[in-house]
C-alpha cells in the first residue's frame, strides 16, 4: 500500500488537468543556509501529495533538490554518499555526457543553467496551477530579489511551460500519450502504457521502479540513501528495513527527478524532411515514422489501435514503425530481439514516467525559424537514474547497434555522436534510408533531482542533522 | 578459417607496476581517442580480432600480474611468432616482468619461449562469430556500405516499383564494378568451417546410450556385483549433486551479506574504471574472482560443460540467451584460486549487464556461483544474478581497469558482423523471390 500523503504529487501525477506551470531554480546562498531550511519547512507543509484530498485542487507545488541542495541543507556527508552516483556527480558530469549523448551543441558546457559554467543548482520549485492567474499568484513570493535574498535564496533560472493546442508538442504530434500503468498510483492520473494484458498477466508496473520504498520490477526494495541512526536525533524517519536499525531511511516515499530543457528546431526539422521527401504528404510520412506515430497519436506499428494500448508483435521487421523510430527505440514494448516475452520484461525494468511540457510560442509546420527559443521542458520521474532514464537514453535512444540496427540514433532527439546520422525504413521490396540527418533536439540544461517525501522533505528543513558536520 | 585464443598471465616486478601501468596507459588511450595506429602494437599484428593487455593489481596475497588475451586467425604457433616479432614494441611491457629475457639474451626465440612458457589454457571460450577472418569482417562492412550508398541513390518511387530481383540484379551489377576497382573486397562465399549441430547430437546421443547400454547389461547380468555397480554409480551422481547443494545451503546459511549503504563499489575504483568503458559500440569487461574454497573441480565442471556448448552448440553468435559478447574467456589463474573473465561486448556496462539480469542465464550463474562474493544462488545454477543491485554491485566490486584494449572492427556490434557475411554470401547465391525478399530486408 503506497503511503500517498508522503508522496510528491508529481510522481503520480502529471497534473494534466493544472494547464499552467512555471519551474524555477534556485541557488542557496552563501550565510543564507539556515534561513532556506526555515523556507523550505513552510514550504513542506504546503506541498502537493499523491493524496486523495488534492484530488480537486487547482494548484500544485512540488520541492526537489539537487545533491548540492542537499550538501547546503546540512546533510552530513556520511549520507550524501549513499545517494547513487550519477545523482551526487549531476548530469552535467564529464563521464555522464558520453552515457547520455550530450556533445556538441548539447555539451554541458554550452548550457544555459546546470552545466559546467553556470550557477549551482540546489533547488528547484515547481509550480502548477489550473489559471495563469493563480499561477501568478503562487510565482508572486519569488519574484522579488530582496524576498528571495531574506529566504537565503538566488533565483538561477526560469522555466516557463506552455501548453499547446490539441496536446501537441512543437514538432506538430499529439504528446504524452503511453504512460506506466503503476501499481497503486491512482487511476485517474495516468493513461493507460498499452501493454496487451493477455501477455504479461498483470498490466500494472510496481511502484518502486518510481517510489522509493517499494517492490520493483525485480521483486527487490530499490537501494535507498540513508542516514546514521544517531543523526536523526527526534526520530523524524523510519528505520531502514535491512540495516537492523542502524539506518534511517531518507528515500521513503522519495524519487529521482531528471529536468532537461530541449530546444527544437521545429523549421530545421520540417525543411530536413521537405528536402527528402518526395512530396509534401512525404515529407509528413518521413516524419512521422522518425517519430512512429502520426500527427494525431496514432501507432505506425498499429493505427487501429488507436491512442489506446499497442504493441509491436504484428510489426516486428519495422514495416509500419521503423525499427529505430523514437517512440520504438524509448519503449520497445515487445521490439527487443530474443523473443517477444522477454523484451516485454526487459521493457518494463526501463521506464520512466514523463512528465513535461512545451516552452516557447508555436510555430507550426513550416521551414522559416523565427528565432524565438521553443522547445520541451522535458521532466521525468524514476527510482533509479542509471537502469532508467539514463538507460534509455543510452542504450536504445544513442545506441547505434538497437535492435540489430546497423549505425543510426534517435532520429528525434540522437545527437549523431557516434553514428552517421541515417534513418532507415524497412519495407517492401527493399528499405529507404534517409541520410544526413541533421540535430533537431538540442539540450539547454538540466539537472538530476531528488524529490523526497515530505516527511523526509520536513526532515531536512529541521537542521536536526546538522550536528554532524 | 579456424580462430585461436591466446591467454598469458606474467607475474609483473612489483616495485615497476605503476610503470607497466603508465606504459599501457599511452596506447591504450591513444586507441581509445580513435588513433588506431599510433603506438599500438597491436595494429601490426595480422589476425587479431580483439585484444587487450591489463595489470590485474596487488589483492588478497596475490601479486601484480600481466594479463594478455588475443583471439585470432589461424594457428597458435603462428601468432606467438607474430607476437615474439613485435620485438623491443613486446620487451617494453615484459621488461618490467618477472623473469624476462635480459637485453643480451633477448631474440625472437627467446621472447617467444617466455610468452609459451607463460600461457595458460582457457576454461571456456566463447566465440560470436567463428571462422570468419579479420580481413573478411572488415570487407564485408565495406561491401554493405557500398549496397547501401548505392541504394541511397535511387529514388525511393524507383525502387518501390522495381521487383526484389531488379533490385537484386542491380546490386549485383554495381557491385562487380566496385570489385573491378577495388580487387581487395571479397565478394565470393567464406568457408567458415563450422560444426554440424548433428555431430554434437549425435556425440551427446552416442554417451547417453552408452550409459544406457552399460546400466542395462548390469542389471540384466543381475550379479550381486553388478547390481552393486549400479547402485555405486547412481549413489555418485546422488552424491555429487548433494553435495552442490549442501554446499550452497551451509553457504546460505553462514555468510551473512553485508548491507550496501552505498549503492555501487568504492568511488575511486569506479571512476577509473567507466573513464575507460561506453565508449559506442563496443567495450571491453576484466574481472578476477578468488575460487571459493573447495569449489575448484565444480567449477571445472561446468567451464567443461560451457566449452563443450560453446565448441558445438552455442556458435552462431549466442551464449545462451546473450548476443552481445564477441569474445569471451574465463581461465584459472594464480594456480586454479582465481578466476579471470575477459569479455569483448556490444553496448553499454549497463545493458550488458542488464542482459545477464533480465535474460536470465544460469550459465554465467553457474560459473559465478563458486566465486567469493557473489549473490545467493539456488542450486547453484539459478537466481544469484537476478538480485539486479548485489549482482552489478558484486561485478564493479571485482571489475578491474583495461589498459590497452584493441578492437579490429571497433564499428560493428556481433549481430552486423553475422548480418554483413549473410548479405556477402547471399549475393551471388540463387535464391527464390521469397529468399531474395528476406535477404533484402537484411539491407
Amino acid at each position: 500500500m503506497l503511503e500517498r500523503s508522503d508522496i510528491q504529487g508529481l510522481v503520480t501525477s502529471a497534473y494534466s488537468r493544472l494547464g499552467h506551470a512555471t519551474y524555477l531554480f534556485f541557488e542557496i546562498e552563501e550565510g543564507g543556509e539556515s534561513r532556506a531550511r526555515q523556507w523550505l519547512g513552510e514550504l513542506a507543509s504546503t506541498v502537493r501529495t499523491a493524496d486523495e484530498r488534492f484530488r480537486e485542487a487547482t494548484v500544485g507545488v512540488n520541492v526537489a533538490l539537487t545533491k548540492s541542495g542537499l550538501d547546503h541543507l546540512g546533510l552530513p556527508h556520511d549520507a550524501l554518499r549513499t545517494f547513487p552516483r550519477e545523482f551526487r556527480q549531476g548530469m552535467h558530469f564529464v563521464d555522464r555526457a558520453v552515457t547520455l549523448g550530450d556533445v556538441g551543441a548539447s555539451e554541458p558546457a554550452h548550457w544555459v543553467f546546470g552545466g559546467t559554467k553556470n550557477r549551482r543548482l540546489d533547488v528547484a520549485v515547481l509550480l502548477f496551477a489550473s489559471t495563469q492567474e493563480e499561477l501568478e499568484r503562487l510565482l508572486r513570493p519569488y519574484q522579488n530579489a530582496g524576498r528571495l535574498a531574506e529566504r537565503g535564496l538566488g533565483l538561477v533560472h526560469t522555466l516557463e511551460t506552455r501548453m499547446l493546442e490539441g496536446e501537441k508538442e512543437h514538432f506538430g504530434f499529439r504528446d504524452g500519450i503511453a504512460q506506466p500503468l503503476v501499481e497503486g498510483f491512482p487511476a485517474s492520473h495516468v493513461s493507460d502504457d498499452g501493454f496487451p494484458a493477455d501477455f504479461v498477466g498483470e498490466r500494472r508496473i510496481k511502484a518502486g521502479e518510481f517510489v522509493l520504498g517499494y517492490d520493483n520490477e525485480y521483486g527487490l526494495r530499490p537501494h535507498s540513501p540513508s542516514l546514521a541512526s544517531d543523526d536523526d536525533r527526534r526520530g523524524l524517519l523510519h528505520t531502514l528495513p535491512e540495516s537492523e536499525g542502524t539506518r534511517r531511511d531518507l528515500g521513503e516515499n522519495g524519487s529521482f527527478l531528471v529536468v532537461r530543457q530541449l530546444a527544437q528546431d521545429v523549421a530545421g526539422f520540417w525543411s530536413y524532411c521537405r528536402r527528402v521527401a518526395t512530396s509534401d504528404r512525404d515529407a509528413r510520412l518521413v516524419a512521422e515514422k522518425m517519430v512512429g506515430r502520426t500527427l494525431d497519436g496514432l501507432p505506425l506499428a498499429d493505427p487501429g489501435a488507436g491512442l489506446g494500448p499497442f504493441g509491436y508483435a504484428g510489426d516486428l521487421r519495422g514495416h509500419g514503425c521503423p525499427v529505430g523510430a523514437h517512440v520504438r527505440r524509448t519503449n520497445p514494448r515487445e521490439a527487443l530481439p530474443g523473443g517477444l516475452e522477454a523484451s516485454l520484461i526487459v521493457s518494463r525494468r526501463h521506464r520512466i514516467l514523463r512528465r513535461g511540457r512545451s516552452y516557447g510560442p508555436p510555430l507550426g509546420e513550416t521551414t522559416r525559424d523565427d528565432g524565438v527559443p521553443r522547445g520541451l521542458a522535458f521532466l521525468c520521474v524514476n527510482a533509479n537514474l542509471r537502469r532508467q532514464f539514463e538507460f534509455i537514453q543510452q542504450a536504445w535512444a544513442a545506441n547505434p547497434k538497437f535492435a540489430e540496427l546497423a549505425d543510426e540514433d534517435d532520429p528525434i532527439i540522437g545527437q549523431r555522436a557516434f553514428t552517421r546520422s541515417v534513418f532507415t525504413m524497412p519495407g517492401e521490396p527493399v528499405r529507404r534510408r534517409v541520410t544526413e540527418l541533421p540535430t533537431f533536439v538540442t539540450v539547454k540544461g538540466g539537472g538530476y533531482f531528488f524529490l523526497p517525501g515530505v516527511r523526509v522533505l520536513q526532515f531536512l528543513a529541521s537542521g536536526d542533522a546538522l550536528a554532524r558536520r | 578459417m579456424r580462430h585461436g585464443a591466446l591467454t598469458i598471465v606474467a607475474p609483473i616486478t612489483p616495485e615497476r607496476v605503476e610503470e607497466l601501468r603508465a606504459r599501457l596507459d599511452e596506447p591504450g588511450r591513444a586507441l581509445r581517442a580513435g588513433m588506431r595506429e599510433a603506438n599500438n602494437p597491436l595494429a601490426s599484428v595480422p589476425g587479431i580480432h580483439f585484444a587487450r593487455w591489463v595489470v590485474v593489481p596487488t589483492r588478497d596475497g596475490y601479486g601484480p600480474l600481466l594479463a594478455f588475451e588475443s583471439n585470432f586467425d589461424g594457428e597458435e604457433e603462428a601468432h606467438l611468432d607474430d607476437l615474439a616479432g613485435l620485438g623491443d614494441r613486446l620487451d617494453a611491457f615484459y621488461e618490467l616482468c618477472v623473469g624476462y629475457p635480459e637485453i643480451a639474451e633477448r631474440s625472437a626465440a627467446t621472447r617467444r619461449e617466455y610468452l609459451r612458457a607463460h600461457s595458460l589454457p582457457y576454461g571456456a571460450w566463447h566465440n560470436g562469430h567463428p571462422g570468419l577472418p579479420v580481413g573478411v569482417v572488415r570487407s564485408d562492412e565495406r561491401l554493405v556500405e557500398i549496397i547501401q550508398r548505392f541504394l541511397d541513390t535511387n529514388d525511393p518511387r524507383r525502387l518501390r516499383s522495381m521487383t526484389p530481383f531488379e533490385i537484386r540484379d542491380a546490386i549485383r551489377a554495381h557491385v562487380r564494378e566496385q570489385k573491378a576497382d577495388h580487387p581487395e573486397l571479397v565478394i565470393d562465399s567464406v568457408d567458415r568451417g563450422l560444426p554440424s549441430i548433428w555431430s554434437f547430437v549425435l556425440l551427446v546421443a552416442t554417451l547417453a546410450a552408452l550409459l544406457l547400454a552399460l546400466l542395462g547389461w548390469l542389471v540384466y547380468l543381475a550379479t550381486p556385483a553388478s547390481l552393486g555397480a549400479v547402485g555405486a554409480l547412481l549413489l555418485a551422481i546422488v552424491g555429487v549433486v548433494g553435495y552442490v547443494f549442501f554446499l550452497e545451503d551451509r553457504e546460505a546459511r553462514t555468510e551473512r551479506r553485508l548491507f550496501p549503504i552505498y549503492e555501487r563499489a568504492h568511488d575511486d575504483h569506479m571512476l577509473e574504471i567507466v573513464k575507460e568503458e561506453d565508449n559506442q559500440p563496443q567495450n571491453p569487461l576484466s574481472h578476477v574472482v578468488d575460487i571459493k574454497e573447495g569449489r575448484g573441480p565444480v567449477l571445472g565442471f561446468v567451464l567443461w560443460l560451457i566449452e563443450l556448448l560453446a565448441r558445438n552448440f552455442y556458435f552462431r553468435g549466442a551464449l545462451g540467451s546473450i548476443t552481445s559478447i564477441h569474445f569471451g574467456r574465463w581461465v584459472l589463474i594464480d594456480g586454479g584460486k582465481r578466476l579471470l573473465f575477459f569479455s569483448n561486448y556490444d553496448g553499454s556496462w549497463e545493458s550488458y549487464l542488464g542482459d545477464f539480469v533480465d535474460r536470465t542465464s544460469p550459465w554465467l550463474t553457474a560459473v559465478w556461483s563458486n566465486t567469493e562474493g557473489f549473490p545467493n544462488t539456488t542450486l547453484l545454477f539459478f537466481y544469484g544474478a537476478k538480485d539486479e543491485g548485489a549482482f552489478k554491485r558484486w561485478t564493479r566490486s571485482r571489475q578491474i581497469p583495461t589498459q590497452l584494449w584493441y578492437s579490429a572492427y571497433p564499428g560493428l556490434s556481433v549481430f552486423n558482423v553475422l548480418n554483413n557475411a549473410e548479405i556477402r554470401e547471399g549475393l551471388f547465391r540463387d535464391m527464390t523471390e521469397s529468399q531474395t525478399k528476406k535477404w533484402l530486408a537484411r539491407l
